[in-house]
């Protein structure tokens, strides 16, 4: 083991910070761990071979530079923001799986005991009644998604690093024979045979397979509305953590498609039904504008084309009292014409289809509501506890 | 054709990969399909590589169209 100290000159701002500890993780399978500072980035690799260090140190480097040549400040706007005095906090702090309320299945992935697992049904059926309000007509989507449909939505070159690759063995009775036997390397790993990448990956947004069903169509309205929950899947390497930042999750999306007037107010509708949401759950929350996690290479100019257009908002939960942790439970998203090219979708008018979509990430939202209102139902806001048919106990 | 519009011509191809004759004044963002949001990041980048024209909010909105462009352009020369 070794450690290594990379001098940050001229130091890094807070926002740059951020960026550079998600992408981090991403760098190198030698560090095993690091702090970022605004003057430095301790590091811990693997081995003291020299070598190696010098190939990390090109890797940090880059990833640095990218991130610190490539930020610009953004135009920070909030559309809301709720300080309610409701939430007793019971719940913030609490180790969910020394609370036996969830189990760590993977690394990334948890199975949800009752409790969580009903408020995920109670959340969703709520959200539900906001897809009722567009109208939205339900899709049903795989978890798996061809290599081709994310080429076309440009996601390998936007999120690399966070791509899952489903994978399977070989045609082959020898090699299918020989991984029956020995599954594991001596070290515990998968044998070799199952790490190739397949045919197929994990679904990182269910939203995708949506715009793939509409492919070649002319929209009959102005606006259609559709609604779809699926598992997705994000790796995201070290910054991995508990519900907050799961590998595999549940998400629900209400997705607008048509004119551009029509889905820009759409999204404006869908903020503000998500405003009186957040009175009912009575949640310390704010809707702000964002961006998404690109990677190191093209992290400039898709950040700033993204806040230029004002494509994207967050709708973020805090964790604890002090809000000094907080979390994306949903997004409000306007993708311009970028799926309707892709996947040659018409409105009426002729053009190219505008999308957009409002999402929730299910877990997250359960999670902000144990944070903030605690473990016991009986402490959960009205809107909670009222008959929706769903066990909890 | 003035040096400057041929300079401005050129540039905008280039940075959408189209040809030159499909440029003219009235040309702006979304209307065509090579200017689209992605063209639109091109050509920002273009512009800051080429005449150091920093990528911000401001010049990812303001430059949306041939005319602003080479407005920016003509201002830097000056």
């Amino acid at each position: 083991m070794m450690e290594w100290i990379f001098a940050c000159s001229p130091p890094l701002s807070a926002p740059v910070q951020k960026a550079a500890r998600y992408r981090l993780h991403f760098c190198s399978p030698e560090i095993i761990r690091f702090q970022v500072s605004p003057d430095a980035i301790r590091l811990t690799l693997s081995t003291d071979d020299e070598s190696v260090w010098h190939e990390v140190s090109r890797k940090v480097e880059r990833v640095v530079s990218g991130v610190r040549d490539g930020f610009v400040p953004p135009e920070e706007r909030l559309y809301m923001e709720r300080r309610h005095p409701s939430p007793a906090w019971s719940g913030a702090g609490v180790n969910l799986e020394q609370a036996g309320l969830i189990k760590k299945a993977g690394e990334g992935f948890y199975v949800t005991g009752p409790l969580i697992a009903g408020l995920v049904e109670r959340l969703d059926r709520i959200l539900l009644d906001m897809a009722d309000v567009f109208g939205a007509r339900a899709v049903g989507t795989p978890a798996l998604i061809a290599p081709e449909v994310l080429s076309r939505v440009d996601y390998f070159r936007a999120f690399p690093h966070s791509l899952t690759f489903a994978c399977h063995l070989p045609r082959d009775v020898d090699e299918i024979e020989a991984f029956s036997k020995q599954p594991f390397e001596a070290d515990g790993s998968l044998a070799p045979a199952a790490s190739g990448a397949g045919a197929a990956v994990l679904s990182p947004a269910v939203c995708f397979h949506l715009y793939h069903f509409l492919e070649g169509t002319s929209l009959g309205q102005a606006l259609e509305s559709y609604t779809v929950r699926g598992r997705c899947f994000r790796y995201e390497a070290g910054a991995l953590a508990g519900l907050e930042r799961l590998w595999d999750f549940t998400m629900r999306e209400i997705v607008f498609v048509g004119e551009q007037a029509d889905v820009m107010d759409a999204r404006k509708r869908s903020m503000e039904w998500v405003t009186d949401l957040a009175d009912r759950l009575g949640l310390v929350c704010r809707i702000e504008s964002a961006a998404d996690p690109f990677f190191v290479g093209e992290f400039k100019q898709r950040t700033v084309f993204q806040a230029a257009f004002d494509l994207k908002y967050e709708w973020r939960a805090d964790l604890d009292p002090a809000a000094a942790d907080d979390l994306a439970v949903g997004s409000f998203n306007v993708h311009q014409t970028h799926f309707g090219k892709a996947f040659r979708i018409a409105a009426p008018s002729g053009e190219m289809a505008w999308t957009g979509c409002t999402a929730f990430g299910l877990e997250r939202l359960a999670l902000a509501v144990l944070r903030q209102h605690g473990l016991s139902p009986d402490g959960w806001p009205e809107i909670l506890k009222s008959d929706l048919s769903v066990s909890i106990e | 054709m003035t040096g400057a519009a041929d300079t401005v011509k050129s540039f905008i191809a280039r940075a959408l990969k189209i040809d030159e004759s499909a440029v003219h004044e009235s040309l702006q963002l979304g209307a065509i399909p090579q200017w689209d949001s992605f063209g639109h990041i091109n050509l920002m980048m273009a512009l800051e590589a080429e005449y150091g024209v920093p990528i911000t909010e401001q010049t990812v909105l303001q430059h949306v169209s041939y005319a602003a462009i080479a407005a920016s352009l003509a201002a830097l020369k000056r």
